[in-house]
């Protein structure tokens, strides 16, 4: 019997248990070792070792085994976890974690002999000391004061079911082209003028509409399903930095679209990377400013009509207007005059700007190169917006305001020539019309003339390869955009109107079209593209410089 | 008519692996149930001829449940199926009146040599 057909779920069964064990272990070294949740972790490791052993799978079982017998030590009381115990418990479930991953992919496992004798080790060295009580660690997540519940029983008791995303992914694609069916059958119905078909197809059209609905409420997914990374993450940054903190996550059930929470992931991390690393003080410079010395970092999510909120705040330095006005103006990137008309939260949105950076000294922790201007693009590319509040003292909050779904847009239809295209309404400023003469050329450039300022122009036509509209005389439609904070335009032929549509990913080999972002079915069964206005930008700005 | 059986394992992993066994063998699986409280809440519903029951549950102890069966549905014949190897565990089980102890990691023939085991008794 071939026992690699069970990869897959091995795979993602494993996953599970590893995510529940590395959150029971976080909260182990924050103190909280009662019996509830140290048998639990007992049990998720010793499921693993089930699982691997079954699947012939020699060092998962080793170190799942290690790892199950220094909790089964734990929980007979013969000696208490110490902060070293939890970071080697952590190294076996990371190092897991790698080994599972190696099986995801079909690889050789490397043997996990050496941390498992480390693990061993431990154990047995600790258990001759005399018990320590465990130094209560400084990092909690929210439900630190609640029995330990776990993650992995709420998934059986509420009868769920596992389905894959490439198949949710596909039914979502079918309930759009049933659409196009429907429009086929009313215009044939309308053509042939079958009115005893009009009540069945009404009907048709509020089932389709319900059944659009839920596929879409199957894509959601709480929070909490991308959360569960952070305060990990969190810790360790802690500990290689120095600071101490609490880290908390609030609101983690509210749910987004699947689409839009892969999106805010590394958003997020480099949101909290900088509130640890840039944010917060060292415990002596916190106390020297009459702080207590342990920081706070919270990371909350709240639902407001159809947007989702959700906020990165931290106690620390917060951010001082003035040095980023001045150091701004110092690196080019606008003159006093315009840094002057700025409000005081335009001004600490200038730390997005490429390049821009305000910490003294650049981290390994923070990253190089990837700054704030990498996550305002990120919010922006689904449709949501930022925005930063800081007291100088007190610290920092940013707000990421997302839609739910990315899946649905409302969207700008615009004519190009023979091409129809759509563009995302929320990445378009304005629309205005103007007339031949208020558009300037300079050599292959274009400008649109505007209150004195000439705005870079895109001529969408000729960036989709259509024939040039210039000629005519009419008045010619543009779409006024922002890049890098500049505002920019793409010229038109015409302007469609608005509507809501329903967006499809690009694959190969149509995935690297340049300034094409996505595709849509309209009712007519015809195929549009999404017009990514920042892309068809993007080397505007550089080009047309001499 | 195959036998019925019923398998009580938190982990859908085992809980397929051995099912998919156990087909091969000609048994028909006609409940799994992941935890204690689904085990009891399946087991009068489908009187299964088999149960293969795991010993270590989210919410309870497999030789509790054990004892449960033994009483409720005497007819019944429990495996307990689990990866500790400890005679004294093994032992106990018995003595709670399990038919037969199948050890993990099993293998198709630790399973068909199970199932045999039962025929023959």
């Amino acid at each position: 019997m071939d026992i690699s057909r069970y990869r897959d779920l091995f795979v993602s069964e494993s996953r599970e248990h590893l995510t529940v064990l590395s959150a029971l272990s976080m909260r182990c070294e924050e103190g909280v070792t009662d019996s509830d949740s140290i048998n639990e972790m007992f049990r998720h490791a010793h499921s693993l070792k089930g699982m691997a052993a079954t699947m012939q799978l020699g060092p998962i079982t080793t170190l799942s085994h290690a790892l199950e017998d220094l909790l089964s030590l734990i929980r007979s009381g013969h000696f208490s976890p110490t902060r070293n115990t939890v970071d080697l418990m952590l190294t076996a479930i990371d190092t897991l974690e790698q080994l599972v991953a190696l099986v995801a992919q079909g690889g050789e496992l490397p043997d996990s002999d050496d941390l498992a004798s480390r693990i061993r080790n431990h154990a047995a060295s600790t258990e001759e000391a005399a018990p320590t009580a465990p130094k209560p660690a400084t990092i909690q997540t929210k439900p630190a004061a609640e029995p330990a519940e776990s993650l992995f029983r709420a998934s059986d008791e509420n009868s769920t079911t596992r389905i894959r995303t490439s198949l949710l992914d596909r039914l979502v694609t079918i309930s759009g082209e049933l659409l196009t069916v429907r429009h086929t059958l009313e215009d044939w119905s309308s053509r042939n003028q079958a009115d005893e078909l009009q009540p069945p197809l009404k009907e048709l059209s509020t089932l389709l509409r319900q059944l659009q609905n839920e596929v879409f409420q199957a894509r959601m997914l709480p929070f909490g399903s991308i959360a569960e990374r952070y305060p990990r993450m969190v810790r360790d940054l802690a500990r290689k930095s120095g600071k101490e903190l609490t880290f908390q996550i609030y609101g983690d059930t509210i749910e987004l679209d699947r689409g839009v929470l892969e999106q805010i992931i590394e958003p997020l991390v480099h949101l909290l990377r900088n509130a640890v690393d840039h944010g917060l003080e060292t415990p002596a410079e916190r106390v020297a400013c009459g702080k207590p010395p342990v920081g706070s970092i919270s990371l909350s999510v709240s639902r407001l009509a159809d947007q989702v909120l959700l906020e990165v705040r931290d106690d620390g330095r917060g951010m001082d207007p003035a040095r980023i006005r001045s150091k701004a103006i110092a690196q080019g990137l606008l003159n006093e005059q315009q840094a002057a008309d700025l409000t005081p939260q335009e001004i600490l949105l200038l730390i997005c700007s490429p390049g821009f950076s305000t910490a003294a000294t650049v981290t390994d922790i923070s990253g190089r190169g990837v700054g704030m201007d990498v996550v305002q693009n990120a919010i922006q590319t689904i449709g949501g917006t930022l925005t930063i509040d800081s007291t100088p003292g007190h610290g920092s909050t940013f707000t990421l305001r997302l839609p739910i779904s990315v899946a649905i847009i409302h969207a700008l239809m615009v004519a190009c020539g023979e091409l129809q295209l759509a563009v995302p309404v929320s990445a378009i400023t304005s629309t205005c019309e103007v007339q031949r003469n208020e558009i300037i050329q300079k050599g292959r450039d274009l400008y649109l003339l505007r209150d004195g300022t000439e705005i870079p122009l895109r001529n969408l036509p000729r960036f989709f390869r259509q024939r040039e509209t210039l000629s005519s005389n009419e008045m010619l439609p543009i779409l006024l955009a922002e890049s890098n904070k500049q505002p920019v335009g793409l010229l038109v032929d015409r302007l469609l109107g608005q509507q809501e549509i329903f967006t499809r990913p690009l694959r190969h080999p149509l995935a690297d079209l340049r300034g094409i972002s996505g595709s849509c079915l309209l009712g007519n069964g015809q195929i549009v593209f999404i017009v990514d206005p920042t892309a068809c930008v993007g080397r505007l700005c550089t080009e047309n410089q001499p | 008519m195959p036998q019925t059986v019923m398998i009580v394992d938190d982990a859908l992993f085992i809980r397929t692996v051995l099912r998919n066994m156990l087909e091969d063998c000609g048994y028909h699986t006609i409940a799994e149930a992941g935890s204690g409280l689904e085990a009891q809440r399946y087991l009068h519903t489908v009187k299964p001829d088999l149960i293969f029951l795991d010993i270590i549950l989210p919410d309870a102890n497999g030789i509790e449940i054990l004892d449960d069966i033994r009483c409720s549905l005497p007819a019944t014949k429990v495996i307990i199926c689990s990866s500790i190897s400890q005679e004294q565990t093994i032992q106990k089980a018995l003595q709670h009146g399990a038919a037969a102890y199948l050890q993990k990691p099993f293998t198709q023939e630790t399973v068909a040599a199970v199932l045999r085991q039962l025929e023959d008794s």
